[in-house]
């Protein structure tokens, strides 16, 4: 139906090029459309994101949400976004300038291109690296230094607090789901993420394997966290920490470093759709660009309903249960991956289960025990 | 049609990112209010003025963290390859990979026996 | 701009309709039009609230009025990213200086909207000493919104009208060209001192000491003691220690301290949690001119807390004492101001009603009788150009490199309310907690000498302000038991009904914010506050206001239930709260990250429980049976039929499920009330607005969802009280609190302290 649409768009676009500008500059054309392409539709999305967080969690809570500002309140990012441009930017005593002013931008730029290896749809992805999965792993740890940087830098309390949170939470997390991704990468054999949506559509979404439910599982808790998302919020606990590494950062700086949350949280859950749920695939009443977006941003709604939901871990908490917990667990399921390869269907099956249900029933037992032997007091130095 | 060289389509993303978000910044900087004062310039606290710089010494537990998180990254780096070629390894690869991990498993015990991993 | 042209042509006229004609200056104002609708459609509060109007703030932050329509649910807690600070509650001297700072660090374009009568011009409390006619005083006010407090379509108006307001203006001309110089912060001296008015300050001096000062109460030598135990100060610390070990009074009830004009008179009154039986009352005098007699601490550490509110209101200093500095009024605060010859700086006359109000139609401010035109009182000769804000040092005691030295409120999220937590870390590890109070200080005490006894019956809402019904009720058994008063049946059955659904929604709204310091996001707290707003229908529809009910008095309740009343009192009794608690139970008890964070988090053992004073669900969490409805019963609490939950573990969590138990064990009481209730009859045996309690005293308490909320009265025979002291529950708890917390980490001891429910009108008084 519009399957090609913006293919199409995109051919129409490098043909008037080709009538306007000598061939040479053709392939940069290309380049700069596809780049583009991206960078226009990011922001966009940003704004359609904040919308659906603030009525998702509105209606999570039986009341409305914003419906004031535009037909049902569709026009209130805007309104955000021109308020926070008027905001006075405030850069406190004895925080350092260059990083204040430029962390937000380095915090927020990175983000963009995670979406230039996303395939949103069948032959539309920006940049086909063939090691695209790698690429978006190494662009998203980007993101820690910002915020180490950013609340370090504006050398308030609270920030320092919470950015040091941020940096091993954030380490913490990066092991499991960089362990899935490989189960996947295995059983796709390539990190081009365009092969691996070109090898469920072969075989069959990997989240229908014992292996790629739980590997969904294991990345979708660790994606979470690494966007510092709830319940993995604590570098900006509201209830502790105020607000954590940006409390000192006002007007745009401080939407920018939204802007960074929000892409990044859907550009992860674009990433779990791409690996786990078929990419693209789907029947053809939809074109394929559609089906991603709705993969995309049905796990983003899931996204939305932990942060409604769940309250929040304690950072000691968070890091045991990334260790103890998913580590294990992720390495689990690359054995399950590679049995459900090498073995015929049947014992596949069966073994699968076994490691992958036995082992998540004995390693969530053993960390619901350690969280209460963790919540034991101190003893500590009578310090009157 | 030609699909763009992939490297290109980064670089250019890359240059117009930073553009993109640096530009409004500094558009912003100059439309917005510019008002500073003593109270403000403060550091926020709660509203109370409190003693004490917040650049103190980190604890070396934040370290420990980083330490573990370095032998495991590279171990991840040494499994992206295999996982690749995983295919073509065969069972062979395959048994040679889960005795790399399987070391890396006791190294994580070790670690956790050591109290490497705990947040005190 | 495009006017007809007469006679035009084609082209005329399609310019006309196509094509907009303007100058660059309008062009200007109309892109204008567009920041203003961005600024106005994103309204962002900061998440600032003072005392019984940021309760009904959060409330019209619920589903059922849901600021969220208008894009102003995002309340950002720091003042760098906030727009609009709400000052909602009564703005005391001690939190002007935080006030204004806070003002003064947040971003413009800023707005400032004052909610109430406390914040409009002082409200109820304007006599006070420590409070501030108004917060227009120091910060540039946009809106004023009526009422005590406004319910949520009124704060709904006042925003819109904020709105309004920024549409009407310029953005050029009002935030980007204009010089806003910062507000001066003002300085806690002898008394608070507004540093713009220094000179004028000092000009005055000299003519308000020349002034003929009003001539203070007179005051009353010690009656004979009745049946309390007379103890002499020197023997008090080993009679004390003898008193809990032989004969088994080990909880202290309450301790406080009367002025009279021979001796200060300080009162305790002892239980015992074994045996039970009535409480014991000692008295201790202390000499006028050098008070001072043992600190009770070694033997009850429930005392620590109120001999430091002693020392501060009454000036009685307790030798032994750990920590003996004010609590409530600040450092340099002069006098002490609870004493019967310390007249504040509105005082007027002993006992209202005053002859500056309403008396032939006349009334003068108070800020025209005042020396200084404000609420102020400087001593003679007192130069407050001199003052300077004492800047913090670092003092050795967190002079190691690793120890952080961080303040939790006053404005926090999570302080419920102004309470100010100054932790010690060490990392993220509390080594240390100081609790400091008095930001909320309303001098409910003093002015509770000046009221009538009647007159103190709305203050008494404003204490708790969550269970207002329960303090009237507190307040009303307190001076019935002390004249002798009967109450007839259906009184007491509806008062009952109203006590016990108080109960219900507070501890539907602790175990929700609970929540929220967990980090859940509101949806607990959300899902508590639409059941608090079909009891609040109930209050509004019994007693004509939501939260400030005023609704019982001496003898009876002051009106009878209207018709709609018991049919949706009876369908929320026995459908939807049952229902609700269930909810509760099944979504959080078995939570894995309710249990992680809550499990072994802040024990509080049984015997420090009962040495600290804890009381209500706090001491019952800890394994400790009592509950003043059992041990001391009150109006008809002994005909109905319910048990007293306990749990053994005194942890967080063990607290979240007492809350739910006592939940359930309220809405069995009200189903039995609510079957019992005499179909007809009086409401109130003799209407009275005065009353003159005999001569005598009288400490009576009652269960509070807080706790045990006690009166202490001591009458004179006359109208007002000689002495009026509120025991309040969520004080004392807070004794325990620092032992709880050390050793845990930040997050658990935000997760204490909404463990132990405090609320700071009761804390503060």
């Amino acid at each position: 139906m519009g399957e090609t649409l913006f293919l199409d768009l995109k051919d129409f676009a490098l043909a008037v090029a080709a009538a306007l500008l000598p061939g040479g500059l053709l392939a940069s054309v290309s380049a700069l459309i596809s780049a583009g392409a991206v960078l226009v539709v990011a922001p966009v999305t940003m704004m359609f994101l904040t919308w659906v967080e603030r009525k998702g969690v509105g209606r999570f809570q039986d009341r409305y949400g914003p419906n004031r500002v535009g037909p049902f309140g569709v026009l209130q990012p805007i309104a955000d976004g021109i308020k926070m441009i008027l905001k006075e930017d405030i850069i406190p005593d004895g925080s350092d300038r260059l990083l204040h002013n430029i962390m937000p931008v380095l915090a927020a730029a990175p983000v963009f291109l995670l979406f230039l290896v996303l395939p949103f749809g069948r032959g539309m992805v920006a940049a086909d690296l063939n090691v695209g999965v790698l690429f978006f792993l190494c662009i998203s740890s980007m993101q820690s230094p910002m915020i180490i940087s950013a609340g370090l830098g504006a050398r308030s309390k609270y920030s320092v607090l919470g950015s040091m949170r941020a940096v091993v939470q954030v380490l913490s997390y990066e092991i499991p789901m960089v362990i899935v991704i490989v189960a996947v990468v295995m059983t796709a054999g390539s990190m081009s993420t365009s092969e691996i949506v070109a090898a469920q559509v072969r075989d069959g979404w990997f989240v229908l394997t014992p292996w790629g439910a739980f590997g969904f599982i294991v990345f979708l808790i660790a994606a979470t966290a690494e966007a510092n998302r709830s319940p993995f919020d604590m570098s900006e606990a509201e209830s502790e920490l105020v607000a954590g590494f940006h409390t000192e950062y006002s007007g745009f700086k401080f939407a920018l470093f939204q802007m960074a949350e929000f892409l990044s949280a859907f550009a992860s859950a674009g990433l779990a759709a791409t690996l786990f749920l078929g990419g693209w695939q789907g029947p053809g009443f939809l074109p394929s660009w559609a089906w991603f977006g709705a993969k995309a941003l049905g796990v983003y709604f899931v996204l939305v309903w932990f942060r409604a939901t769940l309250p929040r871990f304690r950072i000691d908490q968070l890091l045991a249960l990334a260790w103890k917990f998913l580590f294990p667990l992720s390495l689990l399921v690359v054995v399950a991956a590679a049995a459900w390869y090498f073995m015929p269907l049947l014992p596949a099956l069966v073994t699968n289960l076994v490691l992958l249900v036995g082992g998540y029933g004995l390693l969530s037992s053993w960390i619901l025990s350690e969280f209460i032997r963790m919540n034991a007091p101190r003893a500590v130095p009578d310090a009157r | 049609m030609l699909p763009a060289d992939p490297r290109a389509v980064i670089a250019i993303a890359a240059v117009l990112a930073v553009l993109a978000m640096a530009v409004p910044l500094v558009f912003a900087k100059l439309v917005s209010p510019r008002n500073p004062g003593r109270e403000k310039q403060r550091p926020y606290e709660c509203g109370v003025v409190e003693a004490g710089d917040s650049w103190k010494q980190v604890r070396i537990q934040y370290y420990m963290y980083a330490l573990v998180f370095l032998v495991f990254d590279v171990e991840v780096l040494f499994l992206y390859p295999w996982a690749v070629a995983f295919k073509e390894a065969g069972l062979i690869g395959l048994a040679e990979m889960f005795v790399f991990i399987g070391l890396l498993v006791v190294a994580w015990a070790y670690a956790l026996k050591h109290r490497a991993l705990e947040w005190e | 701009m495009n006017a007809p042209a007469a006679g035009g042509t084609v082209v005329d006229e399609e310019v006309l309709r196509h094509v907009h004609l303007t100058t660059w200056f309008d062009l200007v104002g109309e892109m204008e039009k567009a920041t203003s609708w961005g600024r106005r459609s994103s309204l962002w509060p900061f998440g600032f609230g003072l005392a019984c109007c940021a309760i009904e703030t959060m409330a019209v932050g619920a589903a059922r009025y849901d600021l969220a329509r208008f894009g102003a649910e995002v309340a950002r807690a720091t003042p760098r990213q906030a727009d609009l600070m709400m000052v909602s509650g009564t703005v005391t001297k001690k939190m002007a200086p935080v006030i204004v700072r806070l003002f003064n660090q947040m971003a413009e374009p800023k707005y400032v909207i004052s909610m109430g009568a406390c914040s409009n011009g002082g409200g109820p409390f304007k006599e006070g000493y420590n409070v501030l006619s108004g917060v227009e005083e120091f910060l540039p006010v946009d809106v004023y919104i009526r009422g005590c407090p406004p319910t949520p379509q009124a704060f709904l108006h006042g925003l819109m009208e904020l709105q309004k307001k920024i549409d009407g203006e310029s953005y050029i001309r009002n935030w980007k060209l204009k010089r806003r110089p910062e507000i001066p912060v003002p300085i806690l001296g002898p008394d608070l001192v507004d540093v713009r008015r220094a000179g004028e300050i000092r000009d005055k001096s000299a003519a308000a000491a020349a002034r003929p000062a009003k001539p203070a109460p007179a005051g009353r030598p010690a009656p004979t003691t009745g049946d309390a135990m007379v103890v002499d100060a020197a023997a008090w610390g080993s009679t004390a220690r003898s008193l809990r070990d032989e004969q088994g009074y080990d909880y202290l009830s309450n301790l406080t301290c009367t002025d009279f004009t021979d001796a200060f008179e300080v009162v305790y009154h002892l239980h015992r949690t074994g045996p039970g039986g009535p409480r014991l009352a000692v008295k201790v005098r202390a000499d006028r001119a050098r008070p001072e007699i043992p600190s009770a601490c070694p033997v009850w550490a429930g005392a620590e807390l109120q001999e430091r509110e002693v020392f501060d209101l009454m000036g009685v200093t307790f030798t032994g004492h750990p920590n003996l500095k004010r609590i409530f009024m600040w450092d340099g605060f002069v006098g002490h101001p609870l004493r019967k010859d310390w007249t504040e700086a509105y005082y007027e006359e002993e006992h209202k009603s005053f002859a500056s109000r309403w008396r032939e139609g006349a009334y003068s401010s108070a800020e025209s009788r005042s020396a200084w035109g404000r609420n102020v009182a400087y001593p003679a000769g007192f130069d407050a150009t001199e003052l300077a804000a004492p800047e913090p040092v670092e003092t050795p005691g967190n002079v190691d490199k690793r120890q952080m030295l961080v303040s939790v409120g006053p404005q926090h999220p999570s302080t419920h309310g102004v309470f100010q937590m100054r932790l010690l870390l060490d990392g993220e590890r509390v080594l240390a907690l100081e609790p400091v109070l008095g930001y909320l200080h309303r001098n409910h005490e003093k002015i509770g000498e000046r009221n009538t006894y009647l007159m103190n019956m709305p203050y008494t809402d404003r204490l708790d302000y969550l269970t207002s019904m329960a303090n009237n009720l507190a307040y009303a058994v307190a001076v019935e038991r002390l004249c002798g008063m009967k109450v007839p049946e259906r009184a007491e059955y509806i008062r009952v009904i109203m006590a016990e659904l108080t109960r219900v929604m507070s501890h539907l709204m602790a175990i929700g914010f609970l929540l929220n310091e967990m980090g859940a996001m509101w949806t607990p707290a959300m899902y508590a506050l639409e059941e608090r707003e079909l009891i609040l229908d109930l209050f509004e529809m019994a007693s004509g206001s939501r939260m400030m009910c005023n609704y019982m008095r001496f003898s009876g309740v002051v009106a009878d239930l209207p018709g709609e009343f018991m049919p949706l009192a009876t369908r929320l009794i026995n459908e939807r709260l049952p229902r609700t608690a269930d909810q509760v139970d099944r979504f959080l008890t078995g939570s894995e990250i309710v249990r992680a964070r809550c499990q072994g988090v802040g024990v509080l053992s049984r015997e420090r429980a009962i040495n600290a004073s804890a009381s209500g669900p706090v001491l019952r969490a800890s394994g400790v049976s009592y509950d003043v409805r059992r041990a001391a019963p009150y109006s008809i609490y002994d005909r109905f039929q319910f048990d007293v939950p306990t749990f053994p573990g005194g942890d967080v969590y063990d607290r979240y499920r007492q809350r739910l138990a006592e939940i359930r064990e309220s809405l069995r009481i009200l189903q039995q009330a609510v079957k019992g209730l005499p179909a007809a009859g009086p409401v109130i045996d003799k209407k009275q607005y005065l009353v003159r309690p005999p001569e005598g005293e009288i400490y009576s308490a009652c269960e509070n969802p807080k706790g045990e909320l006690g009166f202490y009265l001591v009458s004179d025979g006359g109208m007002s009280p000689y002495r009026y002291h509120v025991r309040s529950p969520s004080y004392i708890n807070l004794t325990a609190l620092e032992s709880m917390c050390r050793g845990h980490l930040i997050a658990d001891a935000v997760l204490i302290l909404g463990s132990i429910d405090i609320v700071m009108g009761e804390v503060d008084r």
